[in-house]
């Protein structure tokens, strides 16, 4: 199991360390509310593109779960 | 998950919510982000088209995979705290779909030979999933040159079935409870599908620590599987590794099972500067039950020793190719951890996104997913984006293109006396799991997209990409990927309107102007309800002025059948129902759904243009009549679907009236947009006859809608009165049929019931002539649906609604939404057809 889990916490990992330490107050958010500073700035987009590639691939995206059918195309 | 649906705002206005909730709001960015996730919504139409897929052996490619998608998602904000987000998506796919994997020299795409004697063409294929073949002493496939030599023919091909339209629903809903250190919230679902249902809940928990935002959501799914083996493949399968998992119901062949889910996911989001931000996920998924797929085969090649070719010396056999239905393991534990870095680069203004992803479970597939996406601002609004992705599996370890057993599919034995008995193959001997599922494969991915978004007005904003996709063995990071004849490439067209409204509550507030004048652009004013099934009054109140709209409808027909006003029983619609002959089959249940989308711009004072356009979807479940005649022609019985783009609609309007009193006078033009020529798949070596009109999406004729309108208001009261026809410019459409005239007159009172509620009660009378003309190729009639002549009728109906004004803050601009439940009163049909039952209509519109 330990094998399955190495590349997830290997991600895991990464990430913690790019996110650091950093402090951003309020008023220097400014750019990050921007509409295309978003983490998904087309969310029905990238609904459609998940939905083809569960139907296609064996892999799924992370935190991807409609449920939906067999998938038989 | 909520800094996703901030994602959704485009526009100086989202920007500007955004902006303003960035300063104000300490720490993270989804608090932010909840701000202004209510009250937005979206309506999304996709077409994914595979390509066409090459048999071989100069075969024609068979129908390219083809799939429509309409889904629609809402928030609205029920109080202060509490925030309702429902989403519906529904696809309806069609076309080639592999079937199992066979070496190429077994001939599993039979070609389909049409013509007179002397002169045939080959039009396409048809699949063979039987067979025979040569192998040598490594089991490798071989065949005989034109000189008689054996050869190595190692190629490889998938056996492609093709399918029916077939229509997948799917709703969620979503109660989320903002708290004050994050948020709360309960999801439900249902997935429904002709084979397949699929419930789900969720539940998570988000957390706003510092300049973090943590985010737990577990999720738990139960589905219900019912699929029916295709009637015409299915005595073909070798059933023996499903055979715990199928039963007979209704003569028909059916996979039964269950399969739960249970999924847990931890995301986290961090600022990492003014211009960097990181989402990351790690989601843990594991399945049980029922994984395999029922329509999926393995080639499997039973090939004992003894099996020697005659007149070789021993190196190569015949093998006896037969298709067992694959068997997956019944657990699988699923990984899957992703990062998202979003960077600003300040000299352009664009944002770079860049993700990457991994992915394992127990089947022994591993995944790696890296992909680059540049946003980049342009003037007005808009957004130019380019996406780069790259996806690279590796096989399950069950995964196998075909198989070879030592063994003889049956062993037929001569006993002394004289008896023969059969053996089968001994299942002890094949793997325990196999599957030739490609999606199971090793290949890789490669998909470019582009996308381009712009506001249409300050609320509501467009959104358009096209992506490509390639799919191929060679694309696999670090090779041994599936070869040649598994490649595929495709392409996803999508167009979407996303709107954001300030607020959408029902209003408690009397806006005063209750004139119908002006009510004429409004549509439901609190003191002028109009049922949801009344189109015709909708007109923009000035030049300029935009309305969004959104019109669903259900419809059922059902038992009993009637001929006239004449109830009948099923064997007296079976006996009268196929011009003399008895019928077949018999319909005991259709239904029609139907998705509109509306949009209206004032061209002047008094006129306005209006463009419709609907997604259609059609089921019809089938019987057999018991001990009806033997027939020429195979008799489909079960589910048959169809589903799309239907007919599309563009209207010019006139209205005025003074206070009190109004009208509105239109002149519409029906746009043949759907599709009049489906028909069913081929079968039973013989190609599928046309669907009848009632299953088709479109009437394939240019039509012309007139309409003329009056209502008017006194006190609490309003009234209001409607005639609409249909009149074909064209007496038959490319398939050589036609729906009649069709007209309809509607009267309707409505009450104020106050709050910015109303009630109306509409009386309406139908008078439809049906369908003119037969279709090219049609078949004798096997069922009543089947003859053109039996569509169509009188029909008086009473339809009870109620409505609701969904206003802006400051009430300056306006909304309603509307449901009306229609009864049938009286029914008077054109032939034998199954009895109208209530339909339900629902209709939202939005001034911007």
């Amino acid at each position: 199991m330990l094998r399955h889990c190495a590349p997830c916490l290997l991600a895991a990992c990464l990430g913690l360390l790019l996110g650091g330490c950093a402090t951003v107050e309020a008023w220097e958010r400014g750019v990050l509310a921007r509409p295309h500073m978003a983490p998904d700035p087309r969310p029905m987009r990238s609904s459609l593109r998940a939905h083809v590639q569960t139907s296609r691939e064996a892999a799924p995206p992370a935190g991807v779960g409609d449920g939906g059918g067999c998938g038989c195309y | 998950m909520a800094v996703v649906v901030a994602a959704t705002e485009a526009g100086p206005s989202a920007a500007a919510a955004a902006l303003m909730a960035a300063a104000l709001l300490l720490p993270g960015l989804a608090a932010q982000a909840q701000v202004v996730a209510d009250d937005t919504g979206g309506l999304q139409a996709a077409l994914h088209r595979d390509s066409v897929r090459a048999p071989g052996g100069g075969i024609p490619s068979s129908p390219a995979l083809s799939v429509e998608q309409l889904a629609w998602r809402g928030s609205a904000p029920l109080d202060g705290r509490h925030t309702l987000e429902v989403g519906a998506v529904q696809d309806t796919w069609s076309g080639a779909t592999p079937v199992a994997i066979a070496p190429q020299v077994a001939l599993g795409n039979r070609p389909v030979l049409r013509g007179a004697a002397g002169s045939l063409v080959t039009v396409g294929a048809s699949p063979m999933i039987t067979g025979r073949l040569l192998l040598d002493h490594a089991d490798r496939p071989v065949e005989r040159d034109a000189a008689g030599r054996i050869v190595d023919a190692p190629d490889l091909l998938h056996t492609l079935s093709s399918a029916s339209p077939e229509t997948r629903r799917q709703l969620d809903l979503k109660l989320q409870r903002r708290l004050d250190d994050g948020q709360m919230s309960l999801g439900i679902g249902v997935s429904q599908e002709r084979d397949h249902q699929a419930r789900f809940v969720s539940l998570a928990r988000r957390l706003d620590l510092g300049a973090s935002t943590w985010t737990l959501a577990l999720s738990a799914t139960r589905a219900d599987i019912a699929a029916v083996l295709d009637h015409d493949a299915e005595p073909y399968f070798d059933k023996t590794p499903q055979a715990d998992r199928l039963l007979r119901r209704n003569g028909q062949t059916v996979h039964q099972g269950r399969r739960d889910e249970a999924g847990a996911t931890l995301a986290w989001t961090r600022v990492l500067g003014p211009g960097a931000l990181l989402d990351s996920t790690l989601s843990l998924t594991e399945s049980r039950g029922d994984l395999s797929n029922p329509y999926k085969a393995v080639s499997v090649i039973f090939a004992p020793p003894t099996a020697v070719e005659a007149g070789d010396t021993g190196d190569v056999r015949t093998g006896d190719l037969r298709a067992l239905l694959e068997r997956r393991p019944d657990q699988r534990r699923q990984w899957n951890a992703g990062t998202r870095l979003v960077l600003h680069h300040e000299a352009s203004d664009g944002a770079l996104h860049m993700g990457a992803g991994v992915f394992a479970d127990s089947w022994g597939v591993r995944g790696v997913r890296l992909s680059g996406e540049w946003f980049q601002p342009l003037d007005g609004g808009a957004l130019l984006s380019l996406r780069l992705s790259h996806h690279s599996q590796s096989a399950a370890r069950f995964f196998t293109p075909y198989l070879v057993s030592h063994q003889a599919w049956r062993q037929l034995t001569v006993l002394p006396d004289g008896s023969i008995t059969a053996r089968n193959y001994d299942p002890a001997l094949l793997p325990p799991h196999f599957s030739s599922d490609t999606r199971l494969g090793a290949f890789g991915s490669l998909s470019l997209e582009l996308g381009y978004s712009r506001p249409l007005t300050d609320q509501v904003d467009l959104d358009l990409s096209a992506l490509r996709g390639w799919q191929s063995g060679r694309l696999k990071w670090g090779g041994n990927g599936l070869g040649d004849w598994a490649d595929r490439r495709y392409w996803t067209l999508q167009a979407s309107l996303n709107w954001r409204f300030d607020a959408l509550s029902p209003t408690a507030t009397d806006h005063g102007d209750t004139s119908p004048g002006h009510a004429t652009g409004t549509h439901g004013d609190p003191q002028l309800p109009v049922p949801a099934g009344v189109a015709g009054v909708h007109a923009a109140p000035g030049q300029g002025h935009w309305m969004l709209g959104l019109r669903l409808g259900a419809q059922r027909w059902s038992g009993p059948w009637r001929d006239g006003s004449t109830r009948l029983s099923d064997s007296q619609a079976a006996a009268s129902g196929c011009a003399g002959a008895p019928c077949a089959s018999l319909p005991d249940r259709m239904d029609m759904r139907m998705s509109m989308l509306e949009l209206m711009v004032g061209l002047g004072r008094q006129a306005s243009l209006m463009l419709m356009t609907q997604h259609m979807t059609h089921r019809m479940d089938v019987a057999l009549v018991p001990g009806a005649p033997p027939q020429d022609v195979p008799v489909h019985s079960g589910r048959h679907e169809h589903g799309g783009l239907g007919d599309s609609q563009l209207h010019l309007r006139w209205h005025g009236g003074h206070p009190g009193l109004a009208w509105v006078l239109g002149l519409g033009l029906q746009l043949p947009t759907g599709d009049a020529g489906a028909t069913h798949r081929r079968s039973h070596q013989q190609d599928g006859a046309p669907m009848g009109a009632a299953l088709q999406t479109g009437g394939g004729t240019w039509d012309l809608l007139p309409s003329a309108a009056v209502h008017g208001a006194a006190g609490p009261w309003g009234w209001g009165a409607q005639l609409s026809a249909a009149s074909r410019l064209q007496s038959a459409n490319a398939q050589g049929w036609a729906r009649g005239l069709r007209w309809q007159a509607d009267g309707w009172l409505g009450a104020a019931l106050g709050a910015g509620w109303g009630a109306t009660a509409r009386l309406s009378w139908r008078v439809d002539h049906g369908v003119q003309g037969t279709a090219k190729g049609a078949t004798t009639p096997l069922s009543p649906t089947d003859l053109t002549a039996q569509q169509g009728g009188r029909a008086a109906e009473l339809g009870l609604g109620l409505s609701t004004a969904l206003d802006a803050h400051g009430g300056a601009r306006r909304g309603t939404l509307s449901v009306e439940r229609v009864q049938p009163l009286s029914v008077l049909t054109r032939g034998v057809q199954l009895s109208p039952r209530n339909s339900w209509l629902l209709a939202w519109s939005h001034h911007l």
